[in-house]
């Protein structure tokens, strides 16, 4: 909503986003410092060394879990966004509901029957045990999201591919996929972190050392009593560490988002 | 149409069949789990899983050394998870059959909720040692793990009692404090002369955000006024709005318009707030922890590389401040069970004798992660002290346990949590009389049976 | 919707929504059944004896103070997070729009905290406010505001309020991503005949922006009320619940219940109130927000 800014108007601009832009660093700045004491990088170094972490492994664990989830709540999510969106069917309105209540479940109330499931499926400390469960955590969330953003594509569009004897996946696949591409970057990357981010589902369904997630490692620093100096240090190298796959998807979901816009502005 | 939906319905089952896959193969590595574990014919290997708190990583590491070295047929497969981690983890395992073979328990509220899924332990041990085993234990810490009904399910660990404080004798030294305070008199005294010549440093850090520490606090202080009533109270024999426990709610509330209590001292965490940002930052002179942490002091353990590295540090009993004299709260620490449905029974007693009464016992005693619960352990690290008040302080601590007045954890964990809530309303300025009833009626729905 | 029509319909549409239902129905219906099938019975959450009791788990939660509390706690907490979140979100997303020197790298400091994990940044924030020494009371005493320098986290008059600092410091980023992408779709065009109309900032704002991302707005409302009732780790790093109850949230209270005091019918109850509250909220918000469509 800026156009010809003027030079005053610009630098304006550029001082209340940086003055946020410290605010906003403060905390960060102080989490890197806290990462560095004692040992300096070093912490880093002790975090990927760490005898009890294979660190490259708990992050192909996680990075795995959260691709794999990512891709199939983005594949239900589309799918059933586009029916609730443009399809009419009897049961619509209560299938949909039905999903909208599953949207705020805490996974700290269900823990008992989320582990009963896993158990009776047989997938408890597998990656599908972790898969499953954030797939269905996150999926209904990701298809109100989704759905409310399907709702604003003309239908115009489709009746005109309807004219053109276009299946209806053929028009999920060619019209509401490259029309619904910010959207569906904004999911997947929200997926992505809460998936990476989560913590209860792999404390609960995960045993075996080797299937740790990253969140799952951070124990390995953490002690109420015994915490040496060295493990807090480490405890937040760990963390950051942790962060940095997901700051790198976000970038790329942001540039993905920019050629996705354009390429759907083109469309419509 | 037909087409698409065709393609469709193929993405589909594609992609089921993907996740059935992935189930699988995760199944298969279990089973292929269990297929070993209970395979226990001799010359096989046999695996005991252990859930616990502590050990702690460092010290699991060297007793489940020592124990699979004297052990060769077991395999230990130990999983550590803070506290709360543990109770979630544990929780919805035990529920759905699914628990360890030998697990961390906490005696009073857990212990009880637990007794029907553990394995009574007094045969067991009748079994294997003989009669008269009970004397090898400190006899305070075996009346502490029978559930409810008398059933024995666990077997004791180690001992830890509240309510200390940690002090440091360097500050101490600088500001000309020659005398720990004994009495409530004294402890004011000493804190005036911090903040007068302290340079800022706060006289007392106390973590009061923690329920468990209050309550650590409440019995403690209870047993100052009336020793012994707040047990009867716990069994509902006895009002929570009788006269001892307003004395002691006044006097709690006096530590914070006393000002001993450090100014926000609700919000901060006895770990790791208090501890790190204060006593190890060296911003406070005494710190009020348990007795567990007496050990910390110990070279490689907590204490390297704080600020306080090259200081003294000792420890004193929480000071008189009713008019009975101060003595500490025990209980013991953490208890070891057998899961009940445990297929490896055998190996996990095997475990549990090497915790409790083997070598296991003597290598936590070194670490100094609680009182021994064996009787006559020594701990042998006590020379590894850089400092005289440190060694002293192990002196102090045990010596405080083996005259305690009374047990610190209570039975029903929503008492517990009723007392905390209460108490932390009360620093918080709530009237005393509301908030003991506030607990009282929360007592009243406890079915005690 | 540009029609009130739907232009596809028959039993396909079945096969569309089935895949997530197959998923949410394994897991989240069998949760569900089994949390509400809980909530009428007396369980310890170990072992295998539970006891019908009917509503008595009903009853005593809504006689709770505490679950009162939690209540009015998370409607607080929803009003004032969704509310800063989306006005600070949107306004930097419009500035951001802009598209001046450095906006890539200031969208992605607001994002950072979204991304990480909470356990970090509870971490941080507990030292930064901590009463004696944290960076925040001693930067207010240094400017010589000592009557601001209050005990963040252990006062209860202001435990709540830290704790939807933090929130909003963790999940503003988000909404001024959302609210930048929908940014990004709005053409120049339209920003280009408003200046021509003399159009000034406030009016070009509140007449053809805000209207504009209206969308984004409900998704956020939605995801508040979600958010709002799924808060947990915050709450229980930064202050859990404390002090006192002053800060107990609906899931602080689910979970001392269950794991803490072994009460997990009472804890199914309340979790259940969960599940009502999110579904009521929801089917109002959505109801409402298609209204707007019509009326538009």
């Amino acid at each position: 909503m800026f156009i010809n800014l003027r030079k005053i108007d610009k630098w304006a601009i550029q001082a209340v986003l940086a003055v946020f832009a410290l605010i906003w660093l403060y905390p960060l700045v102080q989490s890197v410092i806290k990462s560095l004491g004692i040992n300096g990088f070093g912490n880093y170094l002790a975090v990927i060394q760490h005898p009890k972490v294979n660190y490259f492994l708990v992050v192909f664990n996680s990075f795995f879990i959260a691709v794999c989830t990512t891709a199939v709540v983005g594949l239900l999510a589309t799918l059933a966004a586009y029916a609730f969106s443009k399809m009419q069917f009897k049961l619509k309105d209560v299938l949909f509901y039905s999903l909208v209540a599953c949207l705020a479940i805490p996974a700290t109330a269900v823990m008992s029957p989320l582990f009963f499931t896993a158990k009776t499926l047989g997938i408890m400390n597998s990656y599908a045990g972790v898969i499953l469960p954030l797939v269905a955590f996150n999926a209904p969330f990701m298809l109100l999201i989704l759905k409310n953003y399907f709702d604003s594509i003309p239908n115009a569009i489709l009746e005109a591919g309807m004219i053109d004897g276009a299946s209806s996946f053929r028009m999920y696949r060619t019209i509401m996929i490259p029309l619904g591409v910010p959207a569906i970057i904004n999911i997947a990357v929200l997926t992505f972190i809460y998936s990476w981010n989560d913590y209860i589902i792999p404390l609960l369904l995960i045993r075996d050392e080797k299937m740790y997630t990253v969140t799952l490692a951070t124990q390995f620093f953490t002690g109420t009593t015994n915490q040496t100096p060295e493990m807090v240090a480490q405890l937040y190298a760990a963390l950051i560490l942790m962060t940095i796959p997901s700051v790198i998807v976000y970038m790329f979901g942001q540039n993905a988002m920019k050629s996705g816009l354009t390429a759907g502005a083109v469309k419509s | 149409m037909k087409k698409g939906s065709f393609k469709f319905v193929l993405v589909l089952a594609l992609s089921v069949c993907l996740l059935l896959t992935a189930a699988a193969c995760g199944n298969k590595n279990a089973e292929s789990n269990t297929g070993n574990n209970g395979g226990a014919a001799s010359g096989e290997q046999e695996t005991v899983t252990f859930w616990s708190w502590v050990p702690t990583d460092v010290q699991a590491e060297k007793a489940i050394a020592t124990f699979e070295a004297a052990n060769p047929n077991i395999k230990v497969d130990y999983w550590r998870g803070e506290q709360t981690d543990f109770q979630k983890k544990l929780q919805v395992a035990m529920a759905a059959n699914e628990g360890p073979d030998l697990l961390g328990m906490q005696v009073g509220g857990m212990l009880n909720q637990y007794a029907n899924t553990l394995e009574p332990i007094e045969a067991l041990a009748d079994k294997n040692w003989g009669a008269g085993w009970q004397d090898k234990f400190v006899k305070a810490s075996i009346d502490q793990v029978k559930a409810t009904d008398g059933t024995m399910v666990a077997l004791p660990l180690n001992l830890t009692g509240q309510e200390f404080v940690l002090y440091n004798k360097t500050i101490f030294d600088k500001l000309g404090i020659t005398k720990v305070p004994a009495t409530y008199e004294e402890w004011l005294t000493v804190n005036a002369t911090i903040r007068e010549k302290g340079n800022g440093i706060v006289p007392v850090a106390f973590g009061a955000k923690d329920i468990w520490h209050d309550v650590d606090m409440f019995v403690s202080l209870s047993n100052q006024f009336a020793s012994g009533k707040i047990y009867e109270a716990e069994q509902g024999k006895l009002a929570w709005t009788d006269q001892v426990f307003v004395d002691t709610m006044t006097a709690w509330s006096k530590l914070f318009t006393d000002k001993v209590m450090q100014d926000g001292a609700l919000g901060l965490s006895t770990y790791p707030d208090a501890r790190d940002q204060y006593f190890y930052s060296g911003k406070a002179a005494m710190f009020l922890t348990g007795s567990w942490h007496a050990g910390f002091s110990l070279p490689g353990g907590e204490k390297d590389g704080t600020a306080i590295e090259n200081d003294e540090i000792g420890i004193f009993l929480l000071p008189q401040i009713g008019p009975n004299e101060a003595r500490a709260v025990a209980s013991v620490d953490t208890a070891l069970s057998i899961n009940k449905s445990s297929k490896h029974k055998e190996a996990a007693w095997k475990l549990l004798e090497f915790m409790t009464q083997g070598e296991g016992q003597q290598i936590m005693a070194d670490f100094i992660q609680g009182s021994p619960a064996k009787v006559g352990v020594q701990i042998q690290s006590l020379d590894q002290f850089k400092f005289e008040a440190e060694r002293e302080g192990i002196k102090t601590v045990n010596d405080a346990i083996a005259n305690a007045i009374g047990k610190r954890l209570l039975d029903y964990p929503e008492l517990t949590n009723a007392i905390g809530v209460a108490m932390q309303d009360v620093a918080a300025g709530k009237s005393i009389e509301t908030a003991l009833k506030d607990i009282q009626k929360i007592s009243d729905g406890i079915d005690r049976n | 919707m540009t029609g009130n029509r739907s232009v596809l319909s028959g039993w396909r549409a079945y096969l569309y929504v089935l895949p997530i239902l197959v998923l949410s129905g394994l897991f989240l219906y069998y949760c569900i059944g089994f949390t509400v099938y809980t909530s009428f019975h007396s369980w310890n959450g170990i072992d295998t004896d539970m006891k019908y009791i009917g509503f008595d788990n009903y009853i005593k939660l809504f006689d709770d103070k505490s679950y009162h509390i939690a209540l009015r706690n998370n409607l607080i907490f929803f009003v004032c997070t969704v509310g800063v979140q989306a006005a600070l979100g949107l306004m930097l997303a419009v500035l951001l729009r802009a598209r001046l020197k450095g906006h890539a790298i200031f969208r992605s400091v607001y994002f950072i905290p979204t991304i990480m994990a909470p356990i970090i940044i509870a971490a941080i924030f507990r030292i930064i406010m901590d009463t004696n020494f944290g960076s925040l009371n001693e930067g207010l005493r240094a400017i010589g505001l000592d009557f601001l320098a209050v005990s963040w986290l252990g006062d209860p008059k202001y435990a709540l309020m830290s704790i939807i600092i933090v929130n909003i410091f963790e999940w503003m980023g988000f909404s001024m991503t959302l609210y930048y992408s929908a940014l990004l779709a709005i053409p120049d065009e339209i920003y280009e005949s408003a200046k021509i109309d003399g159009s000034g900032f406030w009016r070009t704002l509140f007449k053809i922006t805000v209207p504009l991302v209206g969308g984004t707005t409900s998704t956020l409302v939605i995801l508040g009320i979600v958010g709002s009732l799924k808060t947990f780790d915050i709450v229980s790093l930064l202050t859990g619940g404390g002090p006192g109850r002053s800060t107990e949230f609906l899931t602080t209270y689910v979970y001392k219940k269950a794991i803490e005091e072994f009460n997990g019918g009472m804890s199914a109850a309340a979790g259940v109130t969960i599940l009502v509250i999110a579904l009521v909220l929801a089917v109002l918000q959505i109801q409402y927000t298609n209204r707007q469509q019509r009326d538009l």
